[in-house]
């Protein structure tokens, strides 16, 4: 759930993508091109690296069609960002209030139901893919 | 993020978003306001800022204001998540 809470936080964040790169361990120079992302991704040791990365593309100017390629290849985390719009920032205060022990409840949330279990299927997905 | 890189992301949502704000028939001018930058908060507010009133051009024309808060993280997610859908996966 921590890891979750951080994600949505980081995907909602200011962070630009040299940020994300830098996070990520990716060289400054780093060259966005197909085999590189393709490199990249298949060197990512987590799912969250991976969710960055891929948002991280979404501000870059490059041609769509890498764009498209590289979400067509990780459909799983296409959905995910998808759902993670989804989640308002009431929702996402409510959700840093739960992980401090306060007594909120999140069970009721559609939004972040969808996420959790969007998560949970592409990270098992990835686990079987590794 | 640079101010510079920010305030292209919040006139794209403005412009997307505007067409449901009351007055937006007349508006006059759309300014926007930051009320903190700790960029580590996704839950930054930003103001946008809103003149609407009369097409009269008389500068002595009345003139209102209006404004709409909204976080900076619900900004990035819905730009990013509408190029999603603009790339039509």
């Amino acid at each position: 759930m921590r890891d979750l809470y951080l994600l949505i936080n980081q995907l909602k964040s200011f962070k630009g993508t040299k940020d994300i790169y830098y996070d990520l361990g990716i060289p400054s120079n780093f060259e966005v091109n197909r085999d590189n992302i393709k490199y990249i991704i298949s060197k990512s040791n987590t799912f969250i690296d991976r969710v960055l990365l891929l948002t991280a593309l979404l501000d870059e100017e490059i041609d769509d069609k890498i764009i498209i390629d590289t979400y067509k290849e990780n459909i799983e985390i296409y959905n995910f960002i998808k759902n993670v719009s989804k989640i308002d920032s009431k929702l996402l205060t409510k959700i840093e209030e739960c992980e401090k022990g306060w007594s909120y409840t999140i069970d009721d949330s559609p939004y972040e139901f969808s996420v959790k279990s969007s998560f949970e299927k592409a990270k098992k997905s990835f686990e079987l893919k590794k | 993020m640079t101010e510079k890189e920010l305030l292209p992301k919040c006139e794209e949502y403005f412009n997307i978003i505007k067409k449901n704000l009351p007055h937006n028939s007349r508006f006059k001018r759309i300014f926007i306001k930051y009320l903190n930058m700790d960029i580590s908060d996704s839950r930054n507010k930003i103001t946008i800022m809103y003149e609407w009133g009369s097409e009269n051009k008389d500068p002595s024309s009345s003139c209102r204001r209006g404004n709409y808060t909204i976080n900076y993280g619900d900004i990035v997610q819905f730009i990013r998540t509408k190029k999603l859908n603009d790339l039509g996966i």
